[in-house]
Formats: structure tokens, sequence, C-alpha cells
């Protein structure tokens, strides 16, 4: 490679991938979480977790659920009801809220409500993920820009590293100087995930352009289509015990079993979709009172379906989730380590020019700063997140727009911090640490001991343990680094 | 069963990748038996055996799995080898000298 491309491939893979990994690392952490959206939802309203025996789902319980869908059509929310399934065993009661879904959980043997108020819940992170609760379309367009940013620095950094790419798969330095090391770590992950990073990326931008190709030329409609973005529904559908029994019952027949499938308007009739973990492509088919068999379907209808089944894995099991969530976290080393690479080279850049401008200096402050806000800030938010679901809201706010201000609040107070105080990096890491490790005291404390549901609550309160001693291990290095 | 199956699988295809490597290139250890015919074979054969297997076993799941266990017990890999004990260096040649190593950071 000659020394003008390496130095103009260099120049790429560092300018677009600072600005671009600020925001991928979001999406990595977030499309991290949202793998496990119902498990968060679970996590967070621990009175939905249930006793051991987990109920399983009635008639008495469906039909009461039924119900309530029927009363909520009536007063004009456009709701839907979610059927109970192993990963969340409570009937749903949702309507969308433009950002979130949110409603009551309802018990799956009786119908009857279960807990008191609603939080952000793991679709809070799918909304992140997807648009950055920006408003449309300006969301979609930042994470379709972000994804191709994505794509743009994984084949500079692949070019770049193409000579050693197979010698040096495996290398990592622990004992080697601080830049080697972070350089040893971003390559190891870098070159190891980088076919699944491609895979997930690609699959990411492709949805979202053709979201935004539905903004822009949005699908006709037939009269009377109601779709879950509506506030209000112009008709509400017949729903008598009746058809909820038999769409059930023909549901059943249809697909083997209706957990996860879920009852919404459809056109003038109530449908009942099928579980979208039952096919690797989404389809979203309903049986409706007028159409109550569905007619043979190619595996694949669309395009979109494929890609949604690769992009959100729906379909797939526990462990494959856990990889393709342990698969995000190492994009976020991989970012994280890239990030903190273009500090110290800006850093080693200013400390070789001895007169450099103070608009230099002003600008490698100002890229410290959000770095620290997108690699510490966001994790502590998070966390920030959880706690507040399982704390009191003060005062007489409503608890999702506390929970929205926590998280969002302490992120900007994060930046603001990174900004003003040098140490920001330090005292973020212990707040971090803090907040991590005591997570399970939290959650042993503001729930009900003997819950349905053990290994839920243990599988976050260990990650937000890893999270917190991680953190306290990065600290320790810090503070011994600072002593030698 | 079949994620550790799949990851030991992943973790000989690493170690023989390892192994293929010249000396002056070995920077992590990997104490397998010099490269010969059989591991120049296995290597391409076991990743093929493995994406067959857990295909056969866990279907749509078991390819993704394979895909997700790469990179994964690599990962691991390359964080647990610098810690293991190297192997000496053989006599009477510095690697660091060899022309054909590599020129890193301090």
């Amino acid at each position: 490679m000659s020394p003008r491309l390496r130095t103009a491939l260099r120049l790429f893979h560092r300018w677009i991938g600072f600005p671009a990994g600020l925001f991928l690392f979001v999406l990595c952490f977030t499309g991290s979480l949202a793998c496990f959206s119902p498990e968060i939802q679970g996590w967070m309203q621990p009175r939905t977790a249930l006793h051991s025996p987990l109920p399983a789902m009635t008639r008495t319980g469906l039909l009461k659920a039924g119900q309530n869908l029927k009363t909520q059509l009536d007063t004009g929310i456009f709701a839907f009801l979610k059927l109970p399934s192993p990963r969340d065993p409570v009937f749903r009661l949702w309507h969308y809220d433009g950002r979130i879904f949110l409603g009551p959980a309802l018990a799956p043997d009786t119908g009857l409500p279960l807990t008191d108020h609603d939080v952000t819940g793991g679709t809070f992170f799918v909304t992140l993920h997807a648009s950055l609760h920006l408003p449309n379309p300006w969301g979609q367009i930042l994470t379709t820009t972000v994804g191709i940013g994505l794509l743009v620095t994984l084949l500079t950094g692949l070019w770049l590293q193409l000579r050693r790419f197979l010698p040096d798969l495996l290398l990592f330095r622990p004992r080697a100087a601080s830049q080697r090391r972070w350089l040893d770590l971003h390559l190891l992950c870098g070159t190891l995930s980088l076919p699944v990073l491609f895979i997930i990326g690609l699959s990411g931008v492709i949805l979202q352009s053709q979201k935004l190709i539905h903004m822009m030329n949005p699908p006709h409609h037939p009269a009377g289509h109601a779709s879950r973005h509506q506030a209000h529904t112009a008709i509400p559908p017949s729903l008598s015990p009746a058809i909820i029994s038999s769409l059930t019952e023909n549901g059943l027949r249809q697909w083997g079993t209706v957990a996860d499938g879920f009852f919404m308007q459809t056109g003038r009739e109530i449908g009942l979709y099928g579980p979208d973990t039952l096919h690797f492509c989404l389809q979203r088919q309903a049986l409706t009172p007028s159409h109550p068999t569905l007619p043979p379907r190619s595996v694949c209808p669309t395009v979109h379906s494929f890609f949604v089944g690769l992009h959100n894995l729906r379909w797939a099991g526990l462990a494959t989730r856990w990889f393709y969530c342990f698969s995000g976290l190492m994009g976020c080393i991989i970012i994280g380590s890239g990030l903190v690479l273009f500090l110290q080279s800006e850093r080693n850049s200013i400390a070789h020019h001895p007169v450099s401008s103070t608009i230099r200096q002003r600008l490698q402050r100002s890229h410290e700063a959000v770095t620290i806000a997108t690699t510490l800030g966001l994790p502590l938010a998070t966390l920030a997140l959880f706690w507040s679901t399982r704390l009191p809201t003060p005062f007489s706010l409503s608890p999702i727009l506390w929970e929205e201000s926590v998280f969002f609040g302490l992120w900007s107070l994060s930046l603001l911090h990174a900004f003003i105080i040098r140490p920001a990096t330090c005292q973020q890491l212990a707040l971090v640490a803090v907040l991590g490790t005591c997570t399970t005291g939290l959650d042993l404390l503001t729930r009900p001991f003997h819950t349905g549901r053990p290994l839920l609550f243990g599988a976050v309160d260990l990650l937000a343990a890893c999270l917190g001693l991680a953190a306290l291990s990065v600290l320790l290095h810090l503070f011994r680094k600072q002593a030698a | 069963m079949i994620i550790l199956f799949l990851m030991g699988l992943w973790a000989a295809v690493w170690l023989l990748h390892l192994n293929r490597l010249p000396t002056y290139r070995r920077q992590n250890p990997c104490h397998l038996p010099p490269a010969g015919t059989l591991q120049t074979l296995l290597r391409p054969a076991l990743p093929a055996a493995g994406l067959t297997g857990a295909c056969l076993l866990e279907g749509l799941d078991g390819l993704f799995l394979w895909v997700f266990t790469a990179p994964a017990t690599g990962f691991l890999l390359g964080l647990t080898l610098p810690h293991l004990p190297h192997s000496p260096a053989p006599k009477g040649r510095n690697l660091q000298n060899h022309r054909g190593t590599p020129r890193y950071l301090p």
C-alpha cells in the first residue's frame, strides 16, 4: 500500500470513525439491551414476575383481558393486547405514545391488573436504538447516516489492517505501552467480529433506509385502517368473548401456539396476529372474524421481512440472543477503544507541536468531554434509569416522565461535568461502580424475595455488577498509574 | 451443550491458526506440536464440521450460534493466552531482529 493511500485511509478511518463512533456506541449499547427488552420490562416491574410456579393463560384471564381491550378501544385509545409468553408471562394491554409502549400488565390467569404504575421499560432502549428518541424523520436520518459511517469505518479499517489481518488475528499484548494495548484491543475485537458487525450494520442501514422511504412515500392503506402510531381510532371494532375465543382457537390450530401473539384492530375488525417468534422472516398476518384462516404464504414475503429477521433476531433462542448481545458489547469495546486511540493520537499531536493554538486545545477538550459522556455517561444514565424504576417517584410527577428525566438529565450532566471538571473520568467511573455493584442490593430490597423468575433478576443484577466491577477495575488501574 | 461444543471447536481452530504462524509472528503462546499435514487439514475441516453439526442439531439457531461463538471464543482466547507462560525462544536467534518481524510501537 502506498504511503499516500495509507494516510488517506487513516484520515477517513479517524475522522469518520470518531463522530460516527459517538453515536455508534449508543446504538451498540442500546441494541445489546434491546435484545432483552421483555426481560428488562419484567425487571423494572417486579410485580409482573409473579410467583413460582408461573400461572398459565386461562380462558377466564383471556376474556377479562379482552374486555379491558374493548374498554380501551371504546374510549378511543388505540391499544393492543399482547398475549403471555415464556419471556413475558403476563398480558400487556399496551398502546404506543409515539416513543414507547405503555399500559397495564394483566395476570395471565385472572386478567386483573398486576402493577400500579407504568415504567419506561425495555421499549425505551428499542426506541433509543432505532431513532435516538429524536422526532421523525431526524432520528432515522441520523441513525442511517451513522450506520453508513460504521460501514465506511469498518471497510477502511479492514483495508488498513489487510496485510496483518490473519497474522495478527489474536494478538493482544497486555504488558505493552498504553497506546499499543488499546490498539491491540481495538484490532482484536475489530478483526474477529468484523463479519458480524458488518451484517448487523448493513441490515440496520437497510431497515432504516426503508423506513425513510416509507416516510417520504407513505404506503396506501385501505379506508378504516388503523396503525399503532394513531392515538385514536375512528370506529372501535366489535369484540365479544365469542370472537376472542374463536380467534384464539383458530390461532392455535394455525400456528400451534398463540404465546407472544397479539390482538389488535385491523381495518374495522379485531385481528389476532401470530407470534413473531415462529419464523425467521417477520410475518405479520392476522386472523380476523371474516378471515378465520390464512392463505399459504412464502417463507420470506418481502426483503424487509428478511432483514427484520436478520437484525432483530426475535425468533432466536436464549443462547443466540445472549451471543447477539455479546456481539453488541464487543461493538462497544471496538468503538470505545477507537475513541480512546483517537484522543491519544490527538493529544500526542498537540504535545509534539508546542505552539498549538488555543482553538485546537479547546477542540481536544471538547473531544474528551463528548467521549466521556458517551462511554461513561450512557452506562451511568442507564443504571440510574434502572434505579429510578424501583425507587419512589418524587413530588407528584408521572413515573415515566421522572424516569426519562433521570436518564436524559444525568446523561446531560455527565457531558457538562466532563466539560467543566478535569478528573471527570475518575468521578464518573466511581459512580458507575457504585450504582452497578449496588444494583443487586436495590433489587433484593425493592421486590418480593420469592419470585417466579429468579434467573431474570439474577441475570440483570449480574450484568449490572459486572459493569460496576469493570468500572472499579479501570478506576483502580488509573489510581495506580497516577501513584506511579 | 452445543455452545460448549462450538466454543471448543473454535478454540481449536484459533490455536491451529496460531500454530501455523512463523515463530517470529507468534506473539501469543501456543504449545501445540509443530504444524503438519493433519493440522493443515483440520484447520478448514473443523469449522465446516462445526457448521454442519450445529445446523443439524439446532437448525437456524445453530447457524447463528456458529457465527457468534467464533469471535467470542477468539476474544476470550486472545485475552487469556498472553497471561500463559511462553515457550522458550529458539536458541541463538533474536526473534525481534528477524527480517520478517513487524515493526510495532514501543
